[in-house]
């Protein structure tokens, strides 16, 4: 798709300015403090800003176009639910976490509740989310590469997973801290010069712009009201419900406050952080999306049989080309390359970091293991990773992988988001409460997307689904909560511990007082 | 403090209930959103997403300021407490 030398020098500079951040960051990198979580250095502006580039993926930035293309209004969902669950973050999350924890999420569970099987439903957790949602990523990824620089699959699939290996296993936090924020500030940059370009060819007008899209697409005026997207305000809700909740339960997301030094500066992070991928979204949804809804079928070379070239993720792209030529359109291929690059990097340190502290040096070391041996068997563990990824990434070539994110939404949501919101806010919550109780919900949360229309008619080719309903959160997270409910309730012996245990966090954890330094095992 | 504290994140909250309320409106009733405002074909259902948008962020804002204040006077409070005979 790019042409000329261009692309291929921005994507050599691209990948040869994470190396160089890579190597500053190795050279920094020797402690389990700086491995997980950069030394808890990072500042709550620098913290936000990674938040923004580890959330945005190139699904984001060209996903979301591609749906507003083809369905008009209603991608707006896609737009605002995760600003809804950074907020979530920002109310429940982002200063207990600081306080409470180390380097992981099983670290906070750890505090209250018994340390061996929180840390392992923790991780468990983690693992599953995370590794469902990397190889989307890198399945994606791979598809978006080979369209948009000519390689093949295999070679795309297999840059992508040694280059976010490299920055983990290397660089550790501190590369992928690094590498994100970069990517988010050109991902910004490059945002606002297209939704710039796209306004000028409309003469400044929004109206104009507007008016012309509606001229342009089937939908008419139809494209700027709500409608066709969901079946209805059930399944419209459950999806919202998902990707709000979901997105609060992203343990690559949660992980990133343990990288700075306190409460207020992880505050600080949730707000910069908020508003990057405001300024991204909005331009993203209001700008850009309908510029090209007005743009595109105007330009020949954007099509082919009628189809857009490369598929509907692809309209972001070509826009770029259309407003702003072939240089602009080598920028922002260069910008979506490395969008990729810094989500996988920031999923592959949360994988690590499971299977390293918590797996590794938590469970089965019990605590004993040096920082030498829990470093290395880390940076093993994001090679594993990055292994597992890019083989299961050539595995999963050109098939539907959209049930992949919803699986990962709906998991971190009915798995994740309840065990630690009622962790951290709910006195009677026992372990075996929050160890069975959430186990039943993943097992339900599972069971519901494989049932579902996205994996039992599309993934799997069956003429019709087992239960008609595209995005089951808004089934699976109230069971895992009622299983949560009852399972603590009727563990008396279990709930003395655990409420003596509450007392004892619920100051720090609000306050930061008496922060201690070591994770329970 | 503490009772200051969960009313904060419970206002905080009332900003996902009033988005997750807006998906529901919007796909219960469509025709409604979809009238259009006078700028062009700008539509009651734009108007209501910037406004959520609007909400969200403003509520972000003043949680995180307002958890500051908190945490400061907090801290104020425990500092006197150290100093007093």
């Amino acid at each position: 798709m790019t042409e000329g030398y261009l692309a291929p020098v921005l994507f050599l500079i691209t990948i040869g300015g994470t190396l160089v951040i890579t190597w500053w960051a190795a050279r920094r990198t020797r402690s389990t403090s700086d491995f997980y979580a950069a030394g808890a250095r990072i500042s709550g502006v620098q913290n936000g800003t990674a938040i923004a580039g580890d959330f945005m993926s190139a699904a984001t930035f060209l996903g979301i176009t591609g749906l507003i293309f083809v369905s008009g209004f209603d991608g707006i969902i896609y737009i605002i639910s995760p600003l809804a669950g950074l907020a979530i973050i920002l109310g429940l999350f982002a200063e207990p976490l600081r306080n409470l924890g180390r380097f992981t999420l099983a670290d906070v569970l750890a505090e209250r509740l018994d340390p061996r099987p929180a840390r392992a439903y923790a991780a468990l957790g983690t693992l599953t989310v995370s590794l469902f949602y990397l190889i989307a990523q890198v399945v994606g990824a791979g598809g978006l590469v080979q369209v948009l620089f000519g390689m093949s699959y295999q070679a795309a699939v297999l840059i992508v997973g040694v280059l976010m290996v490299t920055y983990v296993a290397f660089g550790g936090m501190l590369a992928t801290t690094w590498v994100q924020i970069t990517k988010a500030v050109l991902l910004a940059i490059g945002v606002a010069l297209l939704a710039l370009l796209v306004l000028a060819e409309s003469g400044f007008s929004l109206a104009a712009l507007y008016e012309r899209a509606a001229s342009e697409h089937a939908q008419g005026a139809a494209l700027f009201a709500p409608g066709g997207l969901e079946p209805g305000p059930l399944s419209a809700l459950s999806l919202a419900v998902g990707l709000v909740f979901g997105m609060a339960g992203m343990p690559h997301l949660l992980i990133r406050f343990f990288t700075v030094p306190d409460g207020r500066q992880a505050r600080r992070s949730v707000v910069v952080g908020m508003g990057v991928v405001t300024f991204v979204f909005i331009l993203i949804f209001f700008v850009i999306s309908f510029g090209a809804i007005a743009y595109l079928p105007g330009d020949p070379e954007s099509y082919e049989n009628g189809a857009i070239v490369g598929g509907n993720n692809m309209v972001a792209v070509h826009l770029s080309r259309v407003v702003g030529g072939s240089v602009f359109l080598g920028v922002i291929t260069a910008i979506a390359f490395v969008t990729i690059l810094a989500v996988v990097a920031g999923l592959t340190i949360a994988s690590a970091g499971a299977v390293g502290h918590d797996l590794y040096a938590g469970l089965l070391r019990r605590g004993r293991a040096s920082e030498r041996e829990e470093v290395l068997v880390s940076r093993l563990a994001a090679v594993l990773v990055g292994l597992v990824a890019i083989a299961l990434g050539l595995v999963f070539e050109g098939q539907n992988i959209a049930y992949m994110v919803a699986l990962t939404f709906t998991v971190a949501a009915t798995a994740n988001f309840p065990v630690l919101l009622l962790a951290l806010n709910w006195r009677q919550l026992t372990t075996r409460g929050a160890v069975i109780g959430g186990s039943i919900g993943l097992g339900c949360a599972v069971t519901l997307v494989v049932l579902s229309p996205a994996v039992w008619v599309d993934a799997l080719g069956n003429s019709e689904p087992t239960l008609d309903v595209r995005n089951p959160a808004l089934l699976s997270m109230p069971i895992a909560f009622v299983a949560i409910w009852i399972l603590s309730m009727t563990d008396s012996a279990g709930q003395k511990v655990s409420a003596a245990r509450f007392e004892q966090i619920r100051l720090r954890a609000v306050l930061g007082v008496g922060r201690g330094h070591e994770s329970r095992v | 403090m503490l009772r200051r504290w969960r009313l904060a994140q419970l206002l905080f909250v009332v900003t996902t209930v009033t988005f997750l309320l807006l998906v529901v409106l919007m796909a219960a009733v469509p025709d409604f959103f979809a009238r259009p405002i006078g700028y062009g074909p700008f539509t009651l259902a734009m108007l209501a997403a910037i406004l959520e948008i609007a909400l969200i962020v403003v509520a972000t804002g003043l949680f995180a300021r307002a958890a500051n204040v908190l945490q400061d006077r907090e801290a104020a409070l425990r500092r006197e407490r150290e100093a007093a005979p």
